[in-house]
């Protein structure tokens, strides 16, 4: 499976690139909303394999999910996008759901939990 | 006592003291004023008119008695003038004009001729006096002095009151005196007829102040009676107080006869006269001192229930501030509590992975080379699990900070609380703990959000039983109120101190053991509650247990929009 991790903490990316990996997964990483469309835009362009999944935090500077999530949807509707963040907030929870994220899952989480989720959310697009 | 969360003290008995007091001066004033004023005019006009009524009969008295002595004067000095000596001093012919002038009035006693030389010439009268010489008497000079003579009253040789009437006639060359006494029977006859009240007293005085008729009050005749003459003018009357010997208060009216240097005194007794001023002033006072009375009883109630609800109302000010202050301390630690939650999961999740990263490591490594090997999994384990406590403490702060629209579903609180018990009651009993339920059936159906409620009843009933431990009851009551609800949780356990319940509701505030309880579950209840248009008050006793009472109205208010808008952020 190919995925896009999106997070500002650059720890967190690097670590979940590595554990991910060793469960068979693609993962690319972007620390920031713009670049994260950036990487999608590259890949669509160069038509490299297209991501699956997209795990994004909610909370970044700069672009925020939420934007980032929006833009996202707007070009690519069928991608699903999983928000994953520290912070817990109905409202932001519901914002998401609305603009078309699959699902919203609070920090900490137990790394089989993030992948039966991803799993499901790419199975969930196909 | 037991304690709640209090309101503030203030001196209700001071302000108690001041409205009293000013009441009392605002309305007893004008009543002692009104009750003075009338007393005052009544015995000023009560004065007036007794001293009016007494004048008159002064001035009646008066005239009757001058009339009396002049009439009298007048018919011995006719008598003298228009009779000779010789027809005089005949005692047949002296005791004939004697025999018609009795016949018309009895007040002369006797009457006589006397010669210069002070001898009886001729006498007629019941006394045996032809032979009486007055040349020594004092009278006798005076009337030879002055040509008529009346004297004041003297006993002389008969030994009984009378007073004289001495006329002197010069006929010719030769002189005589015409003499004749008056009975003071008369005169005191004619007092008593002009004036006779129940203690009253009317007689007559001399310039020198000799009683000349007996007085009730003053003595009998002749005993003294000073006068202020130096007052007393022709015809007008002068009164003065007087106390009499019996101690009794004497009005006095004072007149000066016009024919003779005698003062007419009538006395009467004030109070007597004052009696229906007494009556009157007795009824006035009687009605100031029971206005008075009832207007001390209307002030003494009035205070209370003004100084009553004054301390209700402050009760319920201090009540809604200290709500008030509590919801505002839950809003800035709720706020805080999800920013600390936020900033504290990102760090978890990196320790966690981590640990997951050292742990996936491990995997490839051979346990049977590796030194250590178990101990690293294990302590990667122990951080895992450690991280998951923390994840379940933050996530409970999230919870607390959270604000989210209530939900609004048909809940029935009797069921309702049927349910959270059926989640404790095997932990109840396995510490020998009752739960007995008093359930209201005609609580009626409320909308609110009943997931957050038996959060709620689970919380205040765990709590309940951790403080009992072992052995005890708590008793679940609900009642209908105010169109909503009212569930009571009363246990057995040992009570709060003041300390702890003034802070029951803070978040991370906690008696139990460290690492048993985040000191969140109450101030989660609060909030709820708060979200959800009700409230919680806890009441409790040290050694007597404690009561939480949750109050939920019929439906959750709306969440205003800019609450909503908070949501966003």
């Amino acid at each position: 499976m190919r995925a896009l991790f999106v997070d500002d903490e650059v720890e967190f990316l690097e670590l979940m690139q590595k554990r991910l990996a060793r469960r068979g997964m693609d993962v690319s990483v972007a620390a920031d909303g713009q670049t994260a469309l950036d990487i999608l835009d590259a890949t669509a362009r160069e038509g490299g394999e297209p991501f699956q999944i997209v795990v994004m935090d909610v909370r970044m500077p700069g672009m925020d999910g939420l934007e980032t999530l929006r833009r996202m949807k707007e070009k690519m509707p069928h991608l699903p996008v999983i928000l994953l963040t520290g912070h817990a907030c109905m409202g932001v929870a519901v914002q998401g759901l609305d603009l078309g994220a699959y699902d919203y899952m609070l920090k900490p989480v137990a790394i089989s939990e993030l992948i039966i989720k991803m799993e499901e959310a790419a199975r969930s697009a196909a | 006592m037991p304690s709640t969360m209090s309101s503030p003290h203030r001196g209700y008995k001071a302000i108690h003291r001041r409205v009293l007091i000013m009441l009392l001066l605002m309305a007893l004033t004008p009543l002692v004023a009104l009750g003075l004023f009338c007393m005052d005019r009544l015995t000023a006009i009560y004065d007036e008119k007794i001293s009016a009524g007494l004048e008159a009969v002064a001035s009646s008295k008066h005239r009757a008695l001058d009339t009396f002595m002049g009439e009298r004067i007048a018919q011995i000095k006719t008598l003298a003038f228009t009779h000779s000596y010789d027809e005089l001093s005949n005692p047949s012919r002296l005791s004939a004009i004697f025999s018609v002038m009795q016949s018309n009035s009895r007040s002369f006693v006797d009457m006589g001729i006397i010669a210069m030389d002070g001898r009886h010439v001729s006498y007629v009268g019941p006394y045996d006096l032809h032979k009486a010489n007055y040349a020594e008497t004092p009278w006798f000079s005076e009337v030879l002095r002055k040509g008529i003579y009346v004297s004041d009253v003297f006993m002389g040789y008969r030994h009984v009151p009378h007073f004289i009437i001495a006329v002197l006639r010069h006929e010719g060359r030769s002189s005589f005196i015409l003499r004749a006494t008056i009975d003071m029977e008369a005169v005191d006859a004619l007092l008593q007829r002009v004036y006779s009240g129940p203690s009253s007293d009317a007689f007559i005085v001399s310039e020198q102040g000799i009683l000349q008729t007996d007085s009730h009050h003053n003595g009998p005749i002749l005993s003294r009676y000073p006068v202020p003459v130096e007052r007393l003018a022709r015809n007008s009357v002068v009164t003065q107080t007087q106390s009499t010997a019996d101690g009794r208060e004497m009005l006095a009216a004072m007149m000066r006869l016009n024919s003779m240097p005698w003062v007419l005194v009538v006395m009467d007794d004030v109070r007597e006269g004052l009696k229906p001023l007494r009556q009157l002033k007795g009824f006035i006072l009687l009605f100031t001192l029971l206005g008075g009375l009832l207007t001390c009883i209307g002030a003494e109630l009035c205070t209370r229930r003004l100084v009553a609800s004054l301390e209700a109302a402050d009760q319920k000010q201090a009540h809604i501030d200290a709500r008030m202050l509590q919801s505002s301390k839950m809003a800035a630690l709720g706020k805080m509590a999800a920013g600390v939650a936020h900033e504290v999961n990102n760090p978890l999740m990196l320790i966690q992975e981590n640990a997951g990263w050292i742990r996936d490591l491990l995997e490839d490594e051979d346990a049977a080379t590796m030194q250590n090997y178990e101990e690293i999994k294990e302590s990667t384990e122990k951080i895992e699990q450690h991280v998951q406590r923390a994840k379940g403490i933050t996530q409970r702060m999230l919870g607390f900070g959270r604000r989210m629209n209530p939900g609004r579903t048909e809940v029935l609180i009797n069921t309702l609380a049927e349910q959270a018990v059926d989640m404790l009651k095997t932990e109840a009993a396995n510490r020998s703990i009752t739960i007995e339920r008093h359930y209201d059936p005609q609580v009626p159906v409320i909308l609110s959000d009943p997931a957050q409620l038996e959060q709620v009843f689970i919380n205040i009933i765990d709590n309940a039983i951790d403080a009992m431990g072992r052995d005890g009851s708590i008793t679940i009551e609900t009642h209908a109120q105010d169109g909503g609800v009212r569930i009571s949780f009363t246990d057995t356990g040992p009570g709060m101190d003041r300390e702890t319940l003034q802070r029951i509701f803070d978040p991370f505030f906690t008696t139990k053991k460290v690492g048993e309880g985040t000191g969140l579950g109450l101030a989660i209840c609060f909030t709820i509650l708060e979200k959800l248009g009700g409230r919680i008050d806890v009441q409790s006793e040290q050694g007597h247990g404690t009561s939480f009472t949750v109050s939920l109205p019929a439906e959750p208010p709306q969440m205003l929009p800019e609450e909503g808008a908070e949501e966003q952020k």
